[in-house]
């Protein structure tokens, strides 16, 4: 039988465990609740000219935008379209005309109350002269001559958000942050936002967002190493070269097609075998793995295979042997004497260090097969390329939606539109899109940046569309490496491992 | 030439000779001078870039083996030494680590040579550089040339290679820097020079493979010959080249050739130097040359002139005397200055003139003295000839009045008239000589010769065929070309007829008078023959001697007219003469009249008269 006092130092530490577990929890509790306030700082190696939607530019300006602009519609977590400004939505005519329902109540950031008629305003430079859009009120009407079943989600991605255009030329939006300073032309370009209290979903957790655009890639990974950035668009070998460190790193679904896109009336590449040999002599693993250091992987289709689900069919595996086959195939058949084939044009976005790294890495291979080609950056008005390194960012979740944007953007025309959205028929039809190996994927790449300690609740979408609304900043007693939660759920890379 | 000028010119060419070999020797040895310099300088080049390939070299290996040796590397080669290494980590370090390091190439490669990162060439990770893995002892070698392929081409470089020795395995750190026009801007030259690479990359000659430190070389072409001489035997070796036709833009080049480790060469190193400074200061001082040359030899010729002119003024004195002396002056004499051979030969002059004055004074003297004898003579014998007539005349008048009557009268009438007659012959003869002693001064105008000949004989034709008289015939040859003659006609009529009354008088039996005229050297000539019996040598020596005669009764004065007429014209009359065949007189007449000639300077009158 146990003694009073041994019962009693039981009893003693029993409720020192309990009180221990209960002051644990609580403070626990206390550490991952959303902070409001503070600054975040971002830096983007990419330079942003303006903000202006109806101007087309890439990826980092889309992001600013969606700090000051709402879009009608959005893909959620899990990949289904949410109203953001349209409460509901709803088609007419076999897709060929779209209502959308605005939220009542909504205001700009100048004041001015959200109607159907700015939102046209907003809405008709964007989608283009195809389409007719008109406003009623709160209804927003979309029309097309031919039928849109995706414009749902053309809508929720890309640079379709509704602004209001003040007397002055100024955008006004509905976003969680206003605009406090533009300086586009600095060395870096700087932008600040400040958090939009009027915002009708609520405000921003941040008071201000900093951010430098421009920046060198050397500088970007010297400031986050010392923490003078919280997201960073690190280079991919420094953001390996990161996580190897220990810091916090995310990256998106493979997001990005890099593919080679063929002028097939030049006559160097006319040759259907000579296409198919490079496609035979590409190493694109090597491409994935060293030269994008694995924020990419190896494609052999146009969408990912997260999205089509079949990407695996298409082969990806590199033939030097059968591309030197098929390349002197093509050189038996020139005519004796005649003199030897100049080199092939490969231009790549001069902005671009990873599709320079890639283009590079290209010529190397065809150079083993046999098949002399020189890079080279897009310039205006230089000598028209042989062939192009062209980048494709897939948005869209919907595997059909996503194949047909694919081939508006690398020009695939001569293509039938799948008969339905099974896989069998979307496969059949991006199988005969490379069939002539005019267009030849390269490798799927992953959008990413680092993480500062302090960053909490960074839960970007799969398609790498960041939401730094939602993002808070702990406090510098909480923001060690080891108190920071993982990344949103759904970015599966995003815990400071290898994607 | 006279002699002064003979003088001025030995003396002037031994001048500008002697000036000349100076000024040549000068250049010469200037020439050679600056050539060696330049060679110096081009030799101090040529080591100067020795030591800073050198320099470059341990500068390089010293760099190479720093990143072998740092921790990052040694990482590197432990981490790659794993079974079943991620490479790919490290593919974008020799990038960063040749930027710090200030190397232009920087290879990782494992120890098969695969390349685990490159720096000049990043695409080219996972490929093999398979020399690099041969069985060398890189650590104990210095920097050494070698190709680097590129992405875009192959570059010269200076390389050095380190190993990084981890267990049994190896990490090779390859490393260099470009031999560009960068590198050829870091050497520093002197003025005038410069640096050219050739990198020989290609079997033959190739322009675009030639460079300096601005970049492509213009007229790459010329090089050629320079360069294929290195390809097929490096060594030194030395082109001039010519860049145009102004010798200033000649470049003397000196070709080193840059081989690599196995002794292939890889390039050519090409020091030029302008020979513009040297072209430059060589014309310089040609010309500096030139201008004192000439200078010396115009002062040569200034002393040569003034010392000519010292030595040949008595020559020249001396010879003005003795021109003064052949054209009659007899007091002609010359300044003897000093006891040399030229005073000694003014001393001799003087008195040979001197005695030669005298020799003629007293020739004259005597001449003077048988002319008068001479005039004596024939005045007594024209004189007497009427003397004697009056003489018996006026005894026979005399007479005549003694005997009285009738017969006086007749005798008067007889004796006057014969009387008058012989005082007319007397006074023809004092006319005559009366008239030679006034010979009047020619007034010249335009004459036609062959027309005064004619007029001249026409006088005389009917005396050729005068009763009593064997005939005379007259023939003429006459050029009818002859152009009009200045001369007096009056006094020229005047001497034909003394030289066609000499014929007549020659040919006593007849004969013909044979009368010609041409035209030779710008002269007019005229010719008067007879078929008489001829003079002697000595009869024509003398013929032209007034009073002299060889009629009976001939005044001796024809002839002299003849010579003074034709001299008065500046004419010449010789005679020639065949005994036994007559004689020819020949008149030469010029066409125009000499003009009257300036009067003579007055150093040298004076030295005629002196």
């Amino acid at each position: 039988m146990r003694s009073i006092a041994s019962r009693l130092r039981a009893g003693t530490s029993a409720a020192a465990v309990v009180l221990t577990l209960i002051f644990g929890v609580a403070a626990a509790r206390a550490s991952t609740r959303p902070k409001v306030g503070g600054t975040l700082r971002v830096e983007l190696s990419a330079r942003v000219a303006t903000l202006d939607p109806r101007l087309p530019a890439a990826l980092a300006q889309e992001r600013l935008d969606a700090l000051l602009f709402d879009r009608l519609v959005r893909f959620n977590e899990r990949g289904t379209l949410e109203g953001v400004l349209a409460a509901s939505w709803k088609s007419e005519e076999q897709d060929k005309r779209w209502h959308f329902q605005l939220r009542p109540n909504i205001k700009f950031s100048d004041g001015t109350p959200l109607t159907a008629d700015i939102a046209a305003q907003a809405l008709a430079p964007i989608l283009g002269t195809s389409f007719q859009v008109s406003g009623s009120s709160l209804d927003l009407v979309i029309e097309s001559a031919q039928p849109m079943p995706d414009l749902p989600e053309r809508l929720a991605t890309g640079h379709n958000f509704i602004f209001h255009v003040a007397a002055d030329g100024s955008l006004a939006g509905t976003g969680p942050f206003t605009l406090n300073e533009w300086i586009p032309d600095g060395a870096p370009g700087r932008a600040i936002f400040v958090e939009n209290a009027d915002c009708w979903a609520g405000r921003p957790f941040v008071d201000r967002i900093e951010v430098s655009f421009g920046v060198e890639p050397q500088r970007i990974e010297a400031d986050f190493e010392f923490g003078l950035a919280d997201v960073a668009d690190l280079a991919p070998a420094d953001l390996r070269r990161a996580s190897q460190r220990g810091a916090r790193t995310w990256s998106s679904k493979p997001v990005e097609l890099l593919a080679l896109v063929f002028d097939s009336q030049r006559p160097g590449v006319r040759d259907v075998r000579l296409r198919e040999a490079i496609a035979l002599a590409v190493d694109r693993s090597t491409l994935a793995n060293v030269v994008l250091q694995r924020q990419a992987v190896a494609a052999g289709g146009l969408l990912p295979q997260w999205i089509s689900g079949y990407e695996f069919l298409f082969p990806t595996a590199m033939d030097t042997g059968g591309a030197l086959s098929l390349v002197q195939s093509v050189n038996s058949a020139r005519a004796p004497g005649s003199p030897a084939p100049a080199p092939l044009i490969l231009v790549y976005d001069a902005s671009d260090a990873e599709a320079r790294a890639v283009a590079e890495r290209v010529a190397v291979n065809l150079h083993d097969a046999g098949i002399a080609m020189q890079t080279q950056p897009a310039k205006p008005g230089a000598a028209p390329a042989d062939v192009r390194l062209v980048r494709v960012r897939i948005t869209l979740p919907e595997p059909r939606a996503a194949l047909l944007q694919t081939f508006v953007v690398l020009g695939i025309t001569n293509v039938p539109s799948p008969s339905d959205n099974g896989p069998e028929a979307l496969y059949a039809a991006e199988r005969s899109a490379l069939a002539d190996a005019r267009v030849i994927p390269l490798v799927h790449e992953m959008e990413s940046c680092g993480l500062g300690a302090t960053v909490r609740d960074w839960m970007p979408l799969d398609s790498g569309e960041w939401r730094l609304d939602d993002v808070w900043l702990a406090q510098n007693a909480d923001a060690s490496p080891a108190a920071a939660p993982a990344a949103a759920p759904t970015s599966p890379a995003a815990t400071g491992g290898q994607p | 030439m006279s002699f002064r000028v003979k003088l001025l010119l030995v003396f002037t060419l031994t001048v500008a000779a002697s000036v000349g070999l100076v000024a040549w020797g000068v250049s010469l040895s200037t020439q050679k001078a600056f050539e060696q310099f330049d060679e110096q300088r081009t030799n101090a080049i040529v080591a100067q870039f020795r030591r800073e390939f050198q320099q470059r070299g341990t500068e390089i290996s010293a760099r190479v083996r720093a990143i072998a040796d740092s921790e990052a590397t040694l990482r590197m080669a432990i981490d790659l030494s794993r079974p079943e290494a991620d490479a790919s980590v490290y593919v974008n370090d020799a990038h960063s680590l040749a930027d710090s390091s200030q190397l232009d190439f920087l290879d990782f490669a494992t120890d098969d040579g695969t390349l685990v990162s490159s720096a000049e060439w990043p695409a080219r990770f996972g490929y093999k550089n398979d020399w690099v893995a041969t069985a060398e002892d890189w650590n104990s070698q210095g920097a050494f040339l070698g190709r680097v392929d590129l992405a875009d081409g192959v570059d010269l470089g200076l390389l050095s290679v380190r190993v990084v020795p981890v267990g049994d395995k190896k990490l090779y750190v390859i490393g260099g820097k470009r031999l560009d026009k960068t590198f050829l801007s870091t050497l520093e030259l002197p003025a005038g020079m410069r640096v050219l690479l050739y990198s020989n990359f290609e079997p033959g000659f190739s322009p675009d493979a030639l460079a300096d430190a601005s970049g492509p070389v213009i007229g790459a072409d010329r090089f050629q010959p320079l360069i294929e001489k290195e390809q097929q035997q490096p060594g030194i070796a030395q082109q001039r080249i010519n860049w145009s036709a102004d010798p200033t833009s000649a470049e003397e080049f000196t070709a080193i050739p840059l081989q690599g480790r196995a002794g292939d060469l890889l390039g050519v190193f090409l020091v030029g130097s302008s020979r513009r400074e040297l072209v430059a200061q060589l014309a310089f001082i040609r010309s500096l040359a030139i201008v004192v040359g000439g200078a010396g030899i115009l002062l040569g010729m200034i002393l040569s002139w003034w010392i000519a002119a010292r030595v040949t003024r008595p020559i020249v004195r001396l010879a003005h005397a003795a021109d003064a002396v052949a054209a009659g002056n007899w007091e002609a004499r010359v300044r003897v200055r000093g006891r040399d051979e030229v005073a000694r030969l003014g001393t001799a002059f003087n008195k040979m003139t001197r005695q030669l004055a005298e020799q003629q004074e007293r020739l004259v003297q005597s001449e003077r003295v048988a002319a008068w004898r001479e005039l004596a003579r024939r005045l007594a014998h024209e004189l007497k000839n009427p003397l004697f007539p009056l003489q018996i005349t006026v005894e026979n008048l005399q007479r005549a009045r003694e005997q009285g009557g009738e017969q006086f009268d007749e005798v008067f009438f007889e004796s006057t008239a014969a009387l008058k007659a012989e005082l007319e012959s007397l006074k023809a003869i004092v006319t005559r000589f009366s008239d030679f002693a006034k010979m009047p001064t020619p007034e010249f105008e335009r004459v036609d010769l062959n027309e005064v000949v004619r007029s001249a004989v026409r006088v005389f034709e009917p005396q050729f065929s005068a009763l009593g008289r064997p005939p005379i015939a007259a023939e003429f040859s006459l050029d009818d070309r002859l152009p009009l003659v200045e001369a007096d006609p009056v006094l020229l009529h005047r001497a034909l007829e003394n030289l066609v009354l000499n014929a007549m008088d020659a040919m006593p039996s007849g004969g013909t008078i044979t009368l010609r005229s041409s035209r030779k050297d710008g002269h007019a000539h005229l010719e008067v023959s007879d078929t008489g019996e001829g003079l002697a040598k000595e009869e024509c020596e003398r013929l032209f001697t007034p009073y002299y005669t060889t009629k009976r009764h001939g005044t001796g004065l024809g002839l002299a007219i003849v010579q003074s007429v034709v001299s008065d014209h500046a004419g010449t009359v010789t005679v020639a003469s065949v005994p036994g065949h007559g004689t020819t007189f020949r008149i030469e007449l010029p066409v125009e009249q000499p003009r009257p000639m300036q009067s003579a300077p007055p150093a040298r009158r004076e030295e005629a008269a002196s």
